[in-house]
């Protein structure tokens, strides 16, 4: 009783005190709010991020029953509530496909549609629909063409359901009209109302509706009517591409697709999707695709370490702003403590009184962050669809979740509140009646365990680097390191003090003051100190993962150099044009690919009868990958330094090449390698003799050849030996890489060669070499002119690729402006506060400046270095104490990279990695010098030049 | 009290009341015989070595129940000391303090606290009040630290605005009263519960003659009727209201008078 009383009590002077400081809880209120707007907008943006079971369902089938699927040829199981989780069921007894079945599990199993009538006869009352669709159909925009989707569908079935949704205009209803969603529309510069075309589909679309899939607002989709036969044209296209045509097959039925249906549908190898089986799952321990041991085995999900981690720090850094704030309530109102103190109030009820102050505000900013936080996700809700690609479900809120929200703001405010409640009721009352202030001697305990944290914290970050390489493990010492840096705050800006001597008055009197009053001081100094060191810490990772971008950056083309590519013969011409005309172009150089003479071999998805070229190796070349995988293995469990050009240098391969274009074997002339600026006389000398060039010389045989022979696909996966008449050898000189890494091909092979031995050469790629770099505006012309075509033939074409070669480029000097400028906030914010709490300390001190004869600039000069005193320590100490961070995870993500390079010999890196560590000088500098001069002019700006003619204080 | 009886004691000094005349409610929870405030042999020096300063030196002084003691003497004589330890804000040096016979010296902190809250009332020269809170919730401001409900309290501190005269000014906050009004709260504040001591520290200090005159009559009659008073005050005028005045030098009592004349204060000052 006597407790809620106090608290009654203490509650309602709190909230009176606040409502008389307005600007101090604003401020308060202000700086625990934000996070929680944050965290509030999240929170819900997330919760409705998160579809319910139906809506997954009626997104995926629309209306339908079930959604069904041929798996393989054999009986297979599924889970029941993820249709894309299965297995075959002999994979799941752990036999070979031939012991349980005579099928081929590897082979596909027949898609067609009286297959899928079959299956859907097997569930009681159901009805087959099917959708047939062509995935990569090119239509006509309004610049051109491009590669779509394109489904056969009745938009106003009511089977549709939730999987469409019609935005503007209505369904198609006729046969020559079609809807588009919204995506291509923008995309293609269409709108409602006009017309569209399919290659290879005689006749116009008008455009009557456009819609969206809510799971997929970004697809490019063109909606047809079934029966318009538009898939039917396009796969009986010469050369039309059978596996980008599909059938999607639906069923309706009265009766619910029980989990029976569905396994009996598994037992003919077919998936189902079925909505009853969703919403009402079976038991796992009835589920035989679970019990075969596949499947998630459950368990609840935690939060990350490193999300608790921020959102302590976070925590730590209001309370350490807002800290302050109420310190200098609770010395503006000493006197009221006081007469508090006077009247029976003991240590307690003081103290009640303060964490009242900070409960209440607490609990304000909680309020407001709760509903800002509510309409910022309202405000950014149509932005995070678009972001994310899909359409939230309903708004959902979790009332649970936000009162721990509103917790963590009312725990913020409380915790801020702490300290300042333990000085003040700490504090005498009789110093608090007279205002009699005497220097505050801070505790030693709290310093000298703030130091052995320190230690302790930075020994586990660089150990943990060194040892661990778990950048968690480095990240939970930095945390430990940076609280117990903060502990120490008192005595590192005693240290500061020393310098004291050696400044002007106004200066000596700024860092004495600070000094000597560190209680107010340290908290400033903590909060700018933990802002500061935290911006430089990521600095200085930004900064060092920039530089090693940078180092191993491989340009493709010189600097300025454009390189255009296409996948389809005849778009070359015209993009070579468009290069010349926007460009300022010094020289070009064409490559080529070699085909086959046959008809449609000149496509890049060739018929299968079509044959390439295929390099043939000398055998010592020749990697025998499973020997190899096995053998080195067992090697490296031995010796795990060796490398792979240690144990077998013929199954030496390097990923990270870079090349104008992929083709194993280019056609091109000299030209190329003056384009790429590739300085090789003996390579320019060997392609003039229409000889080969090639850049890994492995591939040259005793004799001095490279040997090449025409095989098809099938030929290939056969791995059959092509036949000696067909090899053909021509002597091969091994290139020169140019300085920036690049090479022009893997192998080089001349137009005459190509001709002589009965290939086609095929135009792949256009290298521009320009006098300079291109303008942004020359660069946006080409695309423009690639993108929108010109009315010529092949221009326009989406197949149509264009690289400008800029070198390295990335914003990290943008996130290291935004990482100084969100420092520079926090700086001036802890500074000034503690400036004003100063201000109001030293109204005293300055009347006694006055009345000895001070000018009266001295108040803002006073006033003005006080502030950048506070920062300028906060600054020199976050920034050292930023860098051992910074240099930690730095060096645990090489050890983890270094590593990889040890003992994945597969997926790791080519080259022993090397550390890159880059203090962010700009940064620093940046925060050391302006900050505080920053800090120190606001100030002075904003402190009255003669002391103000206060009223009685009441 | 009647509206002329307040005439009276606001306009002049009334006759010195009998000490130990308590009402029958102070009556019945005091002792009249025991003092209400009892310093024995306090001393307080402030600082240590050659910059040591004796603040009071082996003081005695006691105050018995109804009775109103005015401390005077030069800046530096010790009065506002003498007000801080006898309340326990401030730590003697060396000697005992009692309250209703309860020595200081031997409460913790909260124990302390907790003898302000229940028997002694502070009255300062100036901004005696919470400005957060109304005239009544300062009143009621220790009975609630006490624990007391805040119904019950806040019907006390109606009942001592009453008797003050000053009802209409409960719901007000302090910067929306004048100066005398305030004091006058103060006062109330001072006495509200059992409390029967009021330490007033120049309480007239920043008023002017009138208004003062006026504080120290509802002093006296709170003294009347059977609290004690210490009150520190320059002004011979408004030390003539005492039952006794106590005159100190560096920290020592130097002359003690009782029920003196105002002409006898004005001479005694120079003492």
């Amino acid at each position: 009783m006597e407790f809620l009383n106090t608290w009654r009590l203490a509650l309602r002077i709190a909230r009176r005190d606040a409502l008389r400081a307005k600007g101090r809880s604003i401020l308060v209120i202000a700086m625990i709010a934000l996070p929680i707007i944050g965290v509030t907008a999240i929170d819900i943006s997330f919760r409705s991020s998160q579809l319910t079971t139906e809506e997954q369902i009626d997104r995926a089938m629309g209306a339908a029953d079930a959604h069904m699927f041929p798996g393989a040829p054999v009986p297979l199981l599924q889970d029941p509530e993820d249709p894309t989780q299965w297995t075959t069921a002999d994979e799941a007894d752990g036999e070979t496909a031939e012991s349980g079945t005579d099928a081929d599990p590897e082979a596909e199993q027949p898609n067609d549609e009286q297959a899928a009538r079959d299956i859907a006869a097997l569930f009681p009352g159901a009805e087959l629909v099917v959708e047939h669709g062509w995935y990569g159909a090119e239509v006509t925009t309004a610049g051109g063409l491009a590669a779509i989707h394109l489904r056969e569908w009745d938009l106003d079935d009511p089977l549709t359901g939730g999987s469409a949704t019609l935005r503007e205009g209505r369904a198609p209803r006729e046969q020559h009209e079609a809807a588009a969603t919204t995506a291509f529309l923008e995309v293609a510069g269409l709108a409602v109302g006009d017309t569209v075309a399919v290659r290879g589909f005689d006749g116009e679309f008008t455009l009557t509706g456009s819609y969206e899939l809510p799971g997929d607002l970004d697809t490019e989709q063109l909606t047809v009517l079934p029966g318009t036969g538009v898939v039917d044209t396009l796969a009986a296209e010469p050369g039309a591409e059978e596996y980008l045509s599909y059938a999607r097959y639906f069923v309706t039925s009265d009766t619910p697709v029980d989990w029976d249906a569905v396994q009996k549908a598994n037992e003919r190898g077919w998936i189902v999707d079925s909505r009853a089986v969703r919403l009402d799952p079976p038991p796992r321990d009835e589920v035989p695709y679970f019990a075969a041991g596949h499947g998630w085995s459950g368990g609840g999900g935690s939060a990350p370490l490193g999300v608790v981690l921020v959102l302590a720090l976070v925590i730590l850094e209001i309370c350490l702003l807002a800290g302050p704030a109420f310190a200098v309530g609770a010395r503006r109102s000493r006197r009221m403590l006081g007469l508090m103190g006077a009247n029976g109030a003991d240590r307690r009820h003081v103290r009640a009184v303060m964490l009242a102050g900070g409960a209440l505000l607490g609990l304000a900013a909680a309020v407001i962050g709760l509903l800002l936080g509510f309409a910022a996700a309202l405000l950014a809700w149509n932005w995070l669809e678009e972001s994310a690609g899909s359409r939230f479900g309903d708004l959902t809120v979790n009332p649970l979740e936000l009162l721990a929200i509103c917790a963590l703001g009312v725990g913020t405010g409380l915790l801020a509140a702490l300290l300042p409640a333990l000085a003040a009721s700490r504090s005498p009352i009789l110093e608090s009646l007279t205002g009699r202030r005497g220097v505050r001697r801070t505790g030693r305990e709290l310093p000298i365990a703030g130091g052995l944290f320190f230690v302790l914290g930075t020994a586990v970050a660089v150990l943990g680097a060194l040892f661990v390489s778990n950048a968690m493990v480095v990240v939970a010492g930095v945390v430990v390191a940076q609280l117990g840096l903060v502990a120490t705050t008192p005595v590192l800006v005693g240290l500061f003090g020393r310098v004291g001597r050696f400044l002007p008055l106004s200066g000596r009197l700024a860092v004495r003051d600070a000094v000597r009053n560190r209680s107010r001081t340290a908290p400033a100094v903590a909060a700018v100190l933990a802002a500061v060191s935290g911006a430089v810490a990521v600095a200085t990772v930004v900064a060092s993962t920039n530089a090693e971008n940078a180092a191993a950056y491989r340009a493709t083309v010189p600097s300025g150099g454009v390189v255009i590519s296409s996948d389809r013969p005849g778009d070359l011409p015209a993009a070579t044009e468009s290069a010349l005309r926007t460009l300022p172009v010094t020289e070009l150089a064409t490559i080529g690919r070699l085909a086959d003479t046959g008809e449609l071999c000149h496509l890049l998805n060739a018929p299968a009868e079509c044959a390439e070229p295929v390099v043939q190796l000398p055998a010592a070349a020749v990697c025998d990958r499973e020997a190899f995988e096995t053998g080195f293995d067992a090697a490296r469990a031995e010796d795990p330094e060796l490398t792979v050009a240690e144990y077998d240098p013929a199954c030496v391969e390097d990923w990270w090449v870079k090349t104008p274009t992929w083709s194993p074997v280019s056609v091109a002339g000299p030209e190329l390698l003056r384009v790429m600026e590739i300085d090789d006389p003996d390579a320019a000398a060997a392609l003039e003799r229409d000889e080969a060039v090639v850049y890994d010389e492995r591939q040259v045989h005793e004799d001095g050849t490279l040997r090449l022979a025409p095989l098809t696909r099938e030929e290939q996966d056969r791995e059959q030996e092509p036949r000696p008449e067909d090899v053909a050898a021509l002597p091969a000189t091994v290139g020169k890489e140019a300085d920036y890494g690049a090479r022009p091909g893997e192998v080089l092979v001349t137009a005459a060669w190509a001709e002589a031995n009965g290939y086609r050469v095929v135009d792949e790629a256009v290298v521009v070499a320009t006098d300079r770099d291109p303008t942004d505006a020359e660069v946006q012309a080409l695309r423009e002119a690639l993108s929108s075509g010109d009315g010529s033939p092949g221009s326009g074409s989406t197949a149509l690729t264009l690289h400008v070669e800029e070198g390295h480029t990335s914003d990290s000097q943008l996130v290291l402006l935004i990482l100084g400028l969100f420092a520079t906030v926090v700086t001036l914010g802890a500074a000034g506060i503690a400036t004003g709490l100063a201000q109001a300390d030293s109204e005293a001190d300055l009347a006694t400046l006055s009345a000895v004869g001070a000018p009266p600039r001295v108040r803002r000069t006073l006033s003005g270095l006080q502030c950048g005193v506070i920062a300028l320590m906060g600054v020199v100490l976050g920034s050292l104490a930023g860098l051992v961070p910074g240099a930690a995870i730095r060096l645990a993500g090489h050890q983890e990279m270094h590593e990889l390079w040890r003992t994945d010999w597969y997926g790791g890196p080519e080259t022993e990695p090397q550390l890159f560590l880059e203090i962010p000088w700009g940064t620093i500098l940046q925060l050391v010098f302006v900050v505080p001069l920053l800090a120190a002019v606001v100030a002075a700006l904003m402190t009255r030049s003669t002391p103000a003619v206060n009223r009685r204080e009441q | 009290m009647s509206s002329d009886e307040k005439q009276e004691n606001g306009a002049g000094r009334p006759a010195a009341a009998p000490t130990g005349e308590a009402t029958p409610a102070a009556a019945d929870t005091a002792d009249a015989s025991r003092p209400v405030l009892e310093l024995r042999a306090v001393s307080r020096v402030h600082g240590s070595g050659i910059a040591s300063v004796h603040a009071l030196r082996s003081m005695n002084l006691a105050v018995m129940p109804g009775e109103l003691v005015a401390v005077m003497g030069p800046s530096g004589s010790g009065k506002s000391t003498l007000l801080t330890i006898a309340g326990g804000l401030d730590v003697p040096s060396s000697g005992e303090v009692l309250i209703e016979g309860t020595a200081l010296g031997g409460l913790s902190r909260a124990g302390q606290a907790k003898l302000r809250r229940s028997s002694v009332g502070y009255v300062f020269q100036d901004y005696n009040l919470i400005p957060a809170l109304t005239a009544a919730e300062n009143i009621a401001l220790p009975r609630e630290l006490d624990g007391v409900s805040v119904r019950t309290a806040r019907t006390e501190a109606r009942a001592a605005l009453a008797e003050i005269g000053l009802t209409e000014v409960a719901d007000r906050f302090p910067d929306e009263m004048s100066g005398g009004q305030q004091q006058r709260v103060a006062i109330a504040r001072a006495l509200v519960g059992d409390r029967r001591l009021v330490l007033a520290d120049e309480p007239t200090g920043a008023l002017d003659s009138a208004t003062g005159e006026a504080v120290l009559g509802l002093l006296r009659r709170r003294c009347d009727a059977g609290a004690a008073a210490v009150m520190v005050t320059h002004e011979p005028r408004f030390a003539a209201w005492a039952d006794r005045v106590v005159f100190l030098r560096d920290g020592s009592v130097v002359d003690e008078s009782s029920s003196p004349a105002p002409e006898s204060l004005l001479d005694g000052e120079g003492v």
